[in-house]
């Protein structure tokens, strides 16, 4: 086998989409790594990915491409770190809350750790400092509290009401 | 039972966040200042539940405190405790005590457990001795 041309790995997504990836990405992904751990005899067949949607592999393989490039630069300067942090917060940016949740789950089923605490901080910041009735017309929540239930919670965490944001919605 | 009044909205509503798992809804409050904890408690019954649980905590705990995280021997005679507990005395070491080493989780447990004794000495006595029978 020659070695100058990289082995590639076909993935195929929920929706019958195939995308062709170099090795070194695929093996980004922890659940196809596993795989190919698993089974190193496994054959050229596409590795089917039931939970994921192509709109989001094409997300996830963008993201493992650019941050792959970054750690291949090395530590030789701050300005890869800086560009990764860039590249996150434009990823958090461009995704609403539902497309977001949607990449989380994918991101959660094919075990990519880095990428899922990005994604989880960017939620924690969406949440941050908001009041309970933000929070909750946000993100779509239905209020299963009774109101005497409600009132006997925020009664025991008073404390905690104090000095958050504006409802800007 | 069959209260279907508004049980398309709420499919529609509860949308996105519903179809996160505990432990990744777990993640991102983790990831939240401890101040805005009571908060996240407040705005659904599952989310406060999860506050209540060893999951939480134990998660939290690694995060915040990975070095303290790894198992130890425990010495003294005030308990460990669960997972909350072990958080709630690093954040006291570290915050109220401003230390950030080994020491501190056995002085926020020692704190705690003070600050307990002196809460039960402070209630008022059973009735009992105030009316004279014991």
């Amino acid at each position: 086998m020659s070695t100058t041309v990289p082995k590639k790995i076909t993935l195929r997504t929920a929706d019958n989409h195939e995308f062709e990836v170099d090795e070194a990405v695929a093996m980004e992904l922890g659940t196809v790594k596993t795989f190919f751990d698993e089974n190193p005899d496994a054959t050229d067949e596409p590795i089917p990915l039931p939970n994921v949607s192509s709109k989001c592999l094409s997300t996830i393989i963008e993201y493992c491409k650019f941050h792959l490039s970054l750690r291949a630069r090395g530590n030789d300067s701050s300005s890869a770190e800086e560009e990764g942090k860039v590249y996150d917060e434009e990823l958090i940016k461009t995704h609403d809350n539902e497309s977001l949740v949607e990449l989380i789950l994918a991101v959660n089923y094919l075990n990519i750790k880095d990428m899922l605490d990005t994604l989880n901080q960017g939620v924690a910041d969406r949440i941050k400092n908001k009041s309970v009735e933000y929070v909750r017309r946000f993100f779509g929540i239905e209020n299963d509290y009774t109101p005497e239930e409600e009132a006997e919670i925020r009664a025991q965490y008073e404390w905690a009401f104090e000095g958050v944001d504006p409802d800007d919605d | 039972m069959t209260d279907n009044r508004d049980s398309d909205t709420l499919t529609l509503v509860d949308n996105s966040f519903g179809r996160l798992p505990d432990h990744l809804l777990i993640e991102i409050f983790i990831r939240l200042p401890v101040s805005e904890w009571a908060q996240i408690s407040c705005v659904k019954k599952q989310w406060a539940s999860l506050f209540l649980g060893e999951c939480l905590w134990q998660a939290a705990l690694m995060r915040t405190f990975p070095s303290a995280s790894q198992a130890k021997r425990w010495p003294g005679p005030i308990p460990q405790g669960l997972s909350k507990r072990r958080f709630a005395a690093l954040y006291v070491g570290k915050h109220i005590f401003a230390l950030d080493n080994d020491i501190d989780e056995i002085v926020g447990h020692t704190y705690l457990f003070l600050k307990e004794q002196l809460e039960l000495s402070n209630m008022p006595p059973p009735s009992g001795i105030l009316h004279g029978t014991i």
